[in-house]
């Protein structure tokens, strides 16, 4: 009896290691966001956005033959050593099948040189190019870069705005070199002066002798590179209380709603742009709006969107590629095709960088950003 | 000229407001002999019950004393659970791990509880600022200077004029000897906890509005109170008010003629030269000895 019951065991365990077996396994997804620390809320909406984009994709019946997608947390904190720690994490214990990281340059850098030759890696919302300049063969990038991004928002300032002097003040980080190195560009290239740049440290508590010594130069236009929503808040509060500039404008990508309502109405009337908004949205777009909208009970952001898109991409490439760990095959498959998304049509270069087919240019209106002007992504 | 007295007035109101935050500090090491890595937390409780007591509907005015006693108040329940069981006496090692391990709950919970958005605390001088000849002046900020001298020199007084005042600064000047001299050395401890948390709710409650409340929102500042009071002499009160100047001042100008991106670095430079020309600080022991 109990020889037989040893077989019936040895039997089901063979079962248990057919393929047959594993075509119903989840493929493991693992996802590193800002869960707590100061840019919490992306971790937030991004996390929405994944979740949604999971479930379309488990109820449409997964990939790969039925395999649904699990999405594994990990918090990143807002730190890159602890965005490093959380993709070893998902990479040695939890054993995911790739890696969506990527809210923050400076963290996204570091955790790609973990990552990179290693397994797949999408990041949705970073934008600094050293990230996808490093030549690393499985790493994507689904927001536009950093160069793409400041080179129509840049030319749209000194453009279209047409200040005399630009004073610029932002924090010394990744994301704020590329956009910087970019302006430097533009304006050199225009009758435009830049007045006085100045970069401050991430510790920093207060702005106000920052915004004095901008606001000496006699610059008519200020520049704010800051991708900290609570930090975006106070510096345009203080910027407000010593009289405010002519003209004044916001880093592309960075304005969301977490930032425009603590800061009180100091925010009106602020220039920025993104690769989304939401008013006059039509299309897939408007469909997936309302789905998030009804789901989640508040409208999507960018970052709900590139993040959704994120999980949409790496799960279609997979699929198509009939692979959930030849990241070769599946990093061919995403730049061998075009991806559809709610923002359309999204299709990788060698370097593994989207380019979003819409750029819009914001203006801070009430607790939300209007539509200003819309360019075409060349 | 013109920037010069710009800056000078800002720099004077952001030691004001430093000097809030650290006073909490240096009143819990002076006494204590704790190092309160939960200081940034409890500043951001500080901001959150303001908040919360105003969408209660209290006016802020109103809701900054509630928002200190109930900070007070949470800080009591820790300190009869936590701190007065696992710190007294048992070194400043200790209360490092402890009060920093408290630091992360206390930021979990809100986030929990509240999210972790940053939310606009309410104030009726809002985005004001006064233009006195073509100075600019943040009517908030004109508030909390002028708060924080209040309750500081209300403070320094009560410490010197008042019995548990000169208890206090008799058990931080030697526990033994005043638990020999028949003051209730456990009461002090516990009040003096108190008294630095409720500084700590205050200084949150006073600067929420500037900088919006967030779960994190202590923690830079707590980093600059840290050199303000190594800088002024831990467990000196008088010392953190001059040290608070003095950081405040010197970023201030350090930020507008000299280099913004250093700024950070100056406070810590400072911290150094002091530490090294004059260990306990600017007002270190001598300030406790003369009580």
């Amino acid at each position: 009896m109990k020889l037989r019951a040893k077989a019936a065991l040895a039997a089901l365990a063979v079962l248990v290691a057919t393929p047959a077996a594993q075509a119903a396994d989840p493929v493991k997804i693992g996802m590193v966001l800002p869960l707590t620390g100061p840019t919490a809320g992306y971790g937030k909406d991004g996390k929405l956005g994944a979740d949604m984009a999971a479930a379309e994709i488990n109820a449409a019946g997964g990939i790969l033959d039925g395999r649904e997608i699990e999405l594994v947390y990990e918090d990143e904190k807002g730190a890159p050593q602890d965005g490093v720690a959380a993709v070893q994490k998902l990479m040695t214990r939890e054993r995911v099948q790739a890696i969506i990281a990527g809210m923050n340059s400076s963290i996204t850098l570091a955790e790609s040189a973990i990552t990179k030759n290693r397994i797949l890696h999408v990041n949705p919302a970073a934008q600094a190019d050293a990230i996808t300049a490093q030549g690393s063969p499985w790493l994507f990038q689904i927001n536009n870069t950093a160069s793409t991004n400041a080179t129509i928002f840049h030319t749209y300032l000194t453009e279209q705005m047409a200040p005399k002097a630009i004073a610029v003040m932002g924090e010394n980080t990744e994301f704020n070199k590329a956009v910087l190195e970019n302006l430097r560009e533009i304006v050199g290239e225009s009758s435009v002066e830049l007045a006085e740049i100045a970069t401050y440290d991430g510790a920093t508590t207060d702005f106000t002798s920052i915004i004095t010594r901008l606001k000496s130069t006699g610059a008519d236009m200020i520049y704010v590179i800051d991708a900290y929503p609570a930090r975006t808040a106070q510096i345009w509060k203080q910027i407000r209380q010593q009289g405010g500039f002519p003209m004044e404008a916001h880093a592309v990508g960075t304005v969301q709603r977490s930032a425009i309502v603590p800061a009180e109405g100091a925010m009106e009337g602020v220039i920025t742009a993104d690769i989304f908004i939401a008013e006059g949205a039509t299309g897939d777009m408007a469909r997936f709006i309302d789905r998030f909208t009804e789901q989640n009970g508040v409208a999507p952001n960018k970052v709900s969107l590139v993040v959704y898109e994120a999980v949409k991409v790496v799960a279609g490439a997979m699929d198509k590629a009939g692979s959930a760990d030849d990241y070769a095959l599946i990093s061919d498959t995403l730049r061998g095709n075009v991806w559809t998304t709610p923002r359309g049509a999204l299709s990788f270069d060698d370097n593994g960088r989207a380019k979003a087919p819409y750029f819009y240019i914001h203006k801070v209106t009430g607790e939300d950003v209007g539509l200003l002007d819309t360019f075409e992504v060349e | 000229m013109d920037l010069l007295i710009q800056t000078l007035i800002n720099g004077l109101i952001l030691g004001a407001g430093y000097a809030l935050v650290a006073v909490g500090l240096t009143v819990i090491f002076g006494t204590l002999h704790i190092v309160n890595f939960a200081h940034g937390a409890f500043f951001a409780l500080g901001a959150y019950a303001t908040l919360l007591i105003e969408r209660a509907g209290a006016p802020y005015l109103l809701a900054i004393p509630l928002a200190v006693l109930c900070v007070a108040a949470i800080g009591f329940a820790l300190e009869a659970t936590i701190v007065r069981r696992a710190l007294y006496d048992q070194g400043e090692h200790g209360s490092i791990i402890v009060t920093f391990a408290i630091s992360q709950a206390i930021v979990a919970a809100i986030i929990l509880v509240v999210g972790p958005d940053p939310l606009p605390v309410p104030s009726p001088f809002g985005q004001t600022a006064v233009s006195v000849g073509g100075f600019f002046l943040s009517a908030q900020r004109i508030f909390i200077a002028a708060a924080s001298v209040a309750v500081l020199a209300g403070f320094a007084l009560w410490l010197r004029r008042s019995v548990k005042g000169q208890q206090i600064l008799a058990v931080s000047q030697n526990a033994r000897g005043a638990l020999y001299s028949g003051i209730n050395v456990p009461l002090i401890r516990s009040l003096s906890f108190l008294l630095g948390i409720a500084a700590a709710g205050l200084a949150g409650a006073l600067m929420g509005p500037m900088i919006s409340a967030f779960p994190t929102m202590g923690d830079a500042n707590v980093i600059v109170a840290f050199t303000v009071v190594i800088l002024g002499g831990l467990g000196s009160i008088g010392g953190a008010m001059l040290g608070a100047l003095v950081i405040g001042l010197g970023n201030a100008l350090f930020e507008t003629y000299v280099s913004v991106s250093w700024t950070p670095a100056l406070g810590w430079v400072l911290v150094i030269l002091v530490l090294l020309l004059r260990p306990q600080g600017l007002m270190g022991r001598a300030q406790l000895d003369r009580h």
